[in-house]
């Protein structure tokens, strides 16, 4: 077994009803890549991070991490070993802080609990003040502004700023394997072009994360991913380059046949 | 601007706050010294009066906020003092006494509630059931075995906490509707079983439980102070106050810590919150066992404070009472939980002035309020963090002025 | 008796009580389904109905038109069904619909408010509504034997009613087109408007038969026990609610299976288990929280997946 492989699948599948949803699906990917995940909508791209990260069980199949099986860990555990992820439908707590948002991206590696809130404020009030910069510097990596708003409810902040506090949540975990889920998804093209230099600018900072990415924009696909995989109907179809899997036929046929999506 | 912040750092700044808590005191005081139903109602037209004003002049509403984070630790003291003066200005009414005390007691439990109910997003309607738990042990320890009060106070709040586990499965594998039957069904079963069953005096439950007394002093001796002569209930007034402050303050400390943002995240997402690696099953079992405990630990009160209980007291409408409590006073929010119930408490009694009515009001009062204001009197705050981790120090210097926060206490 | 008879002896109990329950579990279950509110106020309007039927009543006498027991039955019956139905479509227009798109917890509140409200209403308007009251006999008393099992006249008349009324329902819900409209509604509110559906008439009219449905359950009650009182609608707002998720939430038969089951839990905890005439109800809550932690989609209910 190779060690740059840092996570991979085996024959992942999980079926809803009589819905094969992922269908025998084998990804890997090494330390330091930046994975493409494409497909048409209902192709399954969602599910398999979901899988993944321990939300659904799946039917049949493992995936690995660090050369360790992940399979019926709880998605608590498996978050621990360091794989975080954003949500396509965003998944932030809109009542809470900006700060808050951030702080559960580092929960568990947070030290003073229950009893030490209660009486031990100094040692918890010199993390939260640690954890607080940590915040900030995180960010402000993204946007400046979102430093001075940190004390506001993220429901009152515009869609894109909310995007950008979800990946700031994840990587505050300092996370091994960043699983994005459509990042970009209702932004315009330099508010895209603009998240992946950021989102470029996090990989390079924290060297060696991993990163796949689920997008239905080609060009940030073509611009972000070293390599990309192609999913229909919850099957691996292609998988290379991205000039390789746009070349694909069949990955073609599936995007023409099914709503006419330009490569 | 600049010259406003000079003078609310100034000395004016702290007569205008204490200013504020005192008319804030003499109106609660006279609602309750003067009888009849009139100033009920000027009270209560003064109140919308105000909030009117507010509302059109938010910036005052802010500044006097302002004015209370910048001098916390003056108008902390200053409502210390005004809540231990209470006795004195109310000794010749013991009625208000007890009903402070009682409405003391609920704000006890319902802090409990609310680290359930606000904070982590559990419902409980067994709240009765469990302030029940306490109040037997309590009762069953000081008459079976002659346990002295200092003792079955916690042991009231160590068992409701322990009988938790009782609920521990439906807790984690229901939520919602599902979970707010399960608790009502469990309340009802509490209910019926303390009727039926002969341990617990069955519907005439236990008679003449000891009140308080510690080294000998019995808590229901009036204070003699020369001057003025307080009523036996004082005693229980400034234990209660104690017991307050403690459950209160750590309320307090737990909502600004990992652990509220632990709880929030919990209430909110409970898949987002596993994504990241929060042990949701183990803090919801924590949570649920230590509100039972504060609520447990009321009920514990109660026992030494009356001396007498019976399963009508513990009933489910209680519970409702407890709920409404947190919910009508903002979730999640200390502050709120005061306010709603000295309200929910205190007003009914005003109340009685229309006897028959005040539960149909109070039922219409519950709808109407939930309606137009359904995140409660007090609503929940962003945390910032800036009470514990102080002001924000801004390392780069090119982003200018230093406005950022006004500063903590 | 034998072990035989007392089982049909106390299933006939347990059928008798299950009916009623069924009939109050299928408002649960009809409300969740257009509004997706669990209304805890619907115990009361069980309450409403018995005592509307008492006022009813109480006006026939006073004109003089208490004659025939067929007649003032069926006004008695007709006529609460309207009142309390009316009451149930206002309270739902004035508090129940404008928080169904509220948090959970403050729809819980609301219709708690409004059962408390309903409950304080009935007892501070009625004469004397804090007394027990009696129900008039209006049904033919006695009863006949089958083997040794005892039937009442009156059991077996509200009985067949209960059945009828189930019937009805069924049938309005199933075979009609306003039925087919809260069906459709259950299903997806949004498309269901986007057929042409009338939203608010449809589920004005879902909380207009609700309401009465339970009424029905709630003179059958004052008939059964041969007195009501204005408190009685919280436990069986419970037991409603109880019933309609042991059957699956948002499924008509399975109010009915929910609400026979509970009868039957009942009863026969009250003839089997030892303290078990008091303690029946604890028996029967414990069974429901089981329920509610192996199979919270209850018996008739499908599993769905959770969507992330
Ligand atoms: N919880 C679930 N229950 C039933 N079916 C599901 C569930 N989650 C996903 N599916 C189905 O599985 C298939 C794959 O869905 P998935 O969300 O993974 O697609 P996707 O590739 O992320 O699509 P999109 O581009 O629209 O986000 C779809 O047919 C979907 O309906
Ligand atoms: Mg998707």
């Amino acid at each position: 077994m190779d060690n740059s492989r840092v996570f991979w699948t085996e024959d992942l599948s999980i079926a809803f009803g009589g819905l094969l949803a992922v269908d025998r699906v084998n990804l890997d990917i090494s330390r330091g890549e930046i994975l493409g995940l494409i497909g048409p909508n209902g192709s399954g791209k969602t599910t398999i991070f979901n899988l993944v990260t321990g939300i659904y069980t799946p039917s049949t199949g493992d995936f690995f991490f660090e050369g360790e099986s992940l399979l019926g860990k709880p998605a608590y555990q498996i978050a621990r070993k360091g794989i975080a992820r954003t949500f396509q439908i965003s998944r932030l707590c809109l009542d809470l802080s900006v700060l808050d948002n951030v702080f559960i991206g580092m929960h568990y590696r947070q030290k003073y609990w229950l009893v030490d809130a209660v009486f031990r404020r100094r040692l918890l009030a010199r993390e939260v003040s640690q954890a607080r910069d940590r915040a900030f510097s995180l960010l402000g990596v993204f946007n400046e502004e979102l430093v001075d708003l940190a004390g506001k409810p993220v429901g009152t902040l515009p869609q894109i700023d909310r995007r950008r506090v979800e990946i700031c949540r994840a990587m505050a975990m300092e996370p091994k394997l960043l699983l994005l889920d459509e990042p970009s998804a209702g932004m315009t093209p330099e508010e895209m072009t603009e998240l992946m230099q950021d989102i470029k600018k996090v990989q390079e900072e924290s060297e060696g994360i991993s990163i796949i990415i689920v997008e239905h924009d080609m060009t940030v696909i073509r611009s972000i991913s070293d390599r990309v995989v192609a999913l229909n109907y919850g099957r691996k179809i292609a998988e290379g380059t991205f000039e390789e899997v746009s070349d694909n036929a069949e990955v073609r046929e599936a995007y023409l046949g099914k709503r006419g999506h330009r490569l | 601007m600049d010259d406003q912040q000079r003078t609310l750092a100034g000395p004016w700044g702290i007569i205008i706050l204490l200013g504020v808590e005192l008319i804030i005191y003499v109106l609660f005081l006279a609602l309750l010294l003067v009888p009849g139903g009139e100033i009920l109602a000027a009270e209560a037209l003064l109140l919308v009066a105000a909030v009117f004003y507010f509302r059109r002049n938010p910036a005052l509403g802010a500044r006097i906020q302002q004015l209370f984070a910048a001098h916390a630790r003056i108008a902390w003291i200053g409502a210390v003092v005004l809540v231990l003066l209470i006795p004195f200005f109310i000794a010749s009414s013991p009625y208000w006494l007890f009903t402070i005390i009682i409405a003391g007691l609920f704000l006890t439990a319902c802090l409990g509630l609310n680290l359930q109910l606000g904070s982590s997003g559990m419902v409980n309607l067994a709240s009765a059931a469990f302030y029940a738990v306490g109040a037997y042990a309590a009762g069953l320890l000081a008459l079976g075995w002659g346990w002295p009060a200092w003792i079955t106070l916690p042991a009231g709040a160590v068992m409701a906490g322990l009988f938790s586990a009782l609920l521990f499965v439906p807790v984690l594998k229901t939520k919602g509707h599902y979970l707010a039957l399960v608790t009502i069904a469990f309340q009802f079963m509490v209910t019926i079983l303390l009727d039926n069953m002969e341990w617990t005096g069955g519907p005439q439950g236990l008679k003449n439980i000891p009140l308080f007394s510690v080294a000998g002093y019995s808590f229901n001796t009036a204070i003699n102070l020369g001057f003025i002569k307080l009523p036996a209930y004082a005693n229980f007034f400034y234990l209660m106050v104690l017991v307050v402050a403690v459950v209160g303050v750590a309320s307090q400390r737990i909502y600004s810590s990992w652990v509220g943002v632990t709880l929030s995240t919990i209430r909110d997402d409970e898949i987002a919150a596993q994504t990241f690696g929060v042990q949701v099953n183990r803090w919801k079992l924590v949570i649920f066992s230590l509100g039972n405990c504060f609520i447990g630990l009321a009920g514990a009160f109660y026992s030494h404070l009356v001396g007498f209980i019976s399963p009508p007291n513990f009933a489910f409408d209680k519970s409702l009472v407890m709920v409404s409590i947190v919910i009508l006073g903002g979730m999640d929010n200390v502050f709120g939980v005061i306010v709603g119930s000295l309200l929910l408490i205190i007003l009914p009694e005003k109340l009685r002035v229309v006897q028959d009515y005040r539960f149909l009001i109070y039922g219409l009062v519950l709808i109407i309020m939930l309606i137009f204001r359904p995140r409660g009197l007090v609503p929940f705050k962003a945390r910032d963090f800036l009470d514990l981790a102080g002001p924000v120090r801004r390392k780069r210097a090119a982003s200018a002025s230093s406005t950022v926060s006004e500063g903590g206490a | 008796m034998t072990f035989l008879d007392i089982l049909l002896q106390q299933s006939i109990n347990g059928l008798m009580l299950g009916i009623m329950y069924s009939l109050v579990a299928v408002g649960f279950t009809l409300y969740f389904g257009v509004l997706d509110v669990i209304n805890f106020a619907h115990g009361d309007f069980f309450m409403l109905g018995g005592f509307m039927a008492l006022m009813l009543y109480a006006i026939a006498e006073a004109v003089g038109f208490a004659g025939n027991a067929l007649v003032v039955v069926i006004y008695l019956f007709i006529g609460s069904m309207i009142l309390t139905g009316v009451v149930g479509v206002v309270t739902e227009r004035v508090c129940v619909k404008p928080v169904s798109k509220a948090p959970m917890l403050i729809s819980l509140l609301v219709t708690l408010g409004l059962g408390i409200a309903i409950r304080e209403a009935v007892r501070v308007l009625y004469p004397r509504g804090s007394d027990p009251k009696g129900f008039p006999t209006l049904m033919p008393q006695g009863s006949f034997n089958v083997g040794n099992i005892v039937i009442r006249y009156e059991n077996l008349i509200i009985f067949g009613l209960g059945i009828a009324v189930i019937m009805a329902v069924n049938f309005l819900i199933n075979r009609t087109k306003m039925g087919a409209a809260i069906r459709a509604v259950a299903q997806d509110g949004e498309a269901a408007m986007m057929m042409g559906v009338d939203l608010d008439r449809t589920i004005d009219i879902t909380f207009l038969i609700g309401s009465a449905v339970a009424a029905v359950a709630g003179i059958m009650n004052g008939f059964y026990y041969g007195q009501t009182m204005f408190n009685i609608g919280a436990m069986m707002g419970v037991i409603g609610f109880s019933a309609a998720v042991i059957g699956g939430l948002g499924n008509i038969y399975g109010a009915i299976v929910g609400g026979i089951l509970f009868g039957l839990l009942e009863t026969f905890a009250a003839a089997a288990l030892p303290y078990g005439a008091e303690n029946k109800r604890v028996f029967a809550f414990l069974i429901v929280i089981l329920f509610l932690v192996f199979r919270p989609t209850g018996i008739l209910g499908e599993k769905i997946f959770e969507r992330v």
